[in-house]
């Protein structure tokens, strides 16, 4: 198996988290985030709206995988950064995610196109 | 917030500061209610578990819990043969039913567990027998831990219709000694039976784990690994 595939399903192995952990690396990606700054940023370039527990539940599991650091906290917050190991894993699960979507644009076009004629 | 205390106490230490001063930013909807319940329950599940701190070494806690149920289902039946319920016995035999799926799903679960180790089909075997044998005679113990609790109840009831005058008198230490050849064959069946049948299972579940069909039953038991938590409860 491609490491770029492994990668990709070592984030599917995070089960029903495994979608909210993506948004979580995403959101990560453009910088260090404390928990509710993520939320936020969430909501803004997704739309969706993950709750604490959720979100609690993902940093839990990609802190220990070595996907996210946990940085010294501030005042009462924490914020958490991208390690390198997580870039990777984000890099490799968007890889075939742009895949996905490109395949299945290409494949709806000539059906559009003969639907349309 | 009351429902942090629902969390483990290790996830509370590490996480509880910053979870409630989100929370303080955050609307307190029924919903998020509800996400912090399902948060706790799932943090308490995985308490220490490899899901959790992707180290996918099936914990031993875990092996017992799958361990036990079959032998609370059997225990349960034991209790009904002793007390027939009149009439209408779906729930019971369902719950048989139920407790006799379990059974076979646990050295299962311990085969496949042993394939996502990165061990070989003799490991699964093992693991199956091991936890085949350990799950029957955990249930022959709780059968006659129920015998013995109804033997005494029965023998109390009859003490009172007399009044309480203490003309029925019953010993447990005479009756042990008469029964126990019968305890101890039984339980030596109980054991090999659970060890074949769980070394059949465990077989099976490996080769479950290990080929095509297996990848549903990897990624619910997980693969090894070699980090360890960062939250891991102290007090287990």
């Amino acid at each position: 198996m491609p490491i770029q595939q492994q990668r990709a399903n070592d984030l599917a192995d995070l089960g029903r988290f495994s979608e909210p952990a993506l948004l979580v690396l995403a959101s990560l990606a453009e910088g260090p985030k404390h928990g509710y700054a993520m939320m936020q940023d969430i909501l803004e370039f997704h739309g969706a709206r993950i709750e604490p527990g959720t979100l609690y539940g993902v940093l839990a599991r990609l802190e220990p995988r070595g996907w996210i650091s946990a940085l010294p906290i501030e005042g009462r917050r924490r914020p958490y950064r991208l390690t390198a190991a997580g870039a990777a894993v984000l890099q490799a699960h968007l890889t075939v995610m742009r895949r996905v979507v490109s395949t299945g644009l290409n494949r709806l076009e000539p059906r559009g196109s003969r639907v349309a004629s | 917030m009351r429902l942090l205390r629902l969390y483990p106490r290790a996830w509370r230490a590490r996480y509880g500061e910053e979870m409630l001063a989100l929370l303080e930013q955050h609307h307190l909807s029924m919903r998020t209610r509800i996400n912090l319940l399902r948060g706790a329950l799932d943090a308490q599940l995985h308490r220490g578990s490899p899901i959790m701190s992707g180290n996918r070494r099936p914990s031993v806690r875990w092996s017992l819990l799958v361990a036990l149920l079959p032998s609370t289902f059997v225990g349960v039946h034991w209790l009904c043969q002793l007390y027939p319920f009149p009439g209408d016995s779906t729930l019971w035999n369902a719950l048989v039913v139920l407790g006799m799926m379990v059974a076979v799903l646990a050295p299962t679960w311990a085969g496949t567990s042993a394939q996502a180790m990165g061990g070989r089909l003799r490991d699964s075997a093992v693991a199956g027998g091991l936890v085949g044998m350990a799950a029957l005679l955990i249930a022959w113990i709780v059968s006659w831990g129920l015998t013995i609790a109804g033997l005494a109840g029965v023998f109390a009831w009859a003490a009172d219709l007399q009044g309480g005058s203490g003309h029925i008198a019953f010993s447990f230490g005479p009756y042990l000694a008469q029964v126990w050849p019968e305890v101890l064959l039984g339980a030596g069946e109980f054991a090999v039976v659970g060890c074949l049948a769980g070394t059949a299972l465990g077989l099976a579940g490996g080769w479950l784990g290990r080929g095509a069909g297996g990848g549903w039953l990897r990624r619910i038991v997980g693969r090894p690994g070699a980090q360890l938590s960062t939250w891991s409860d102290p007090q287990g």
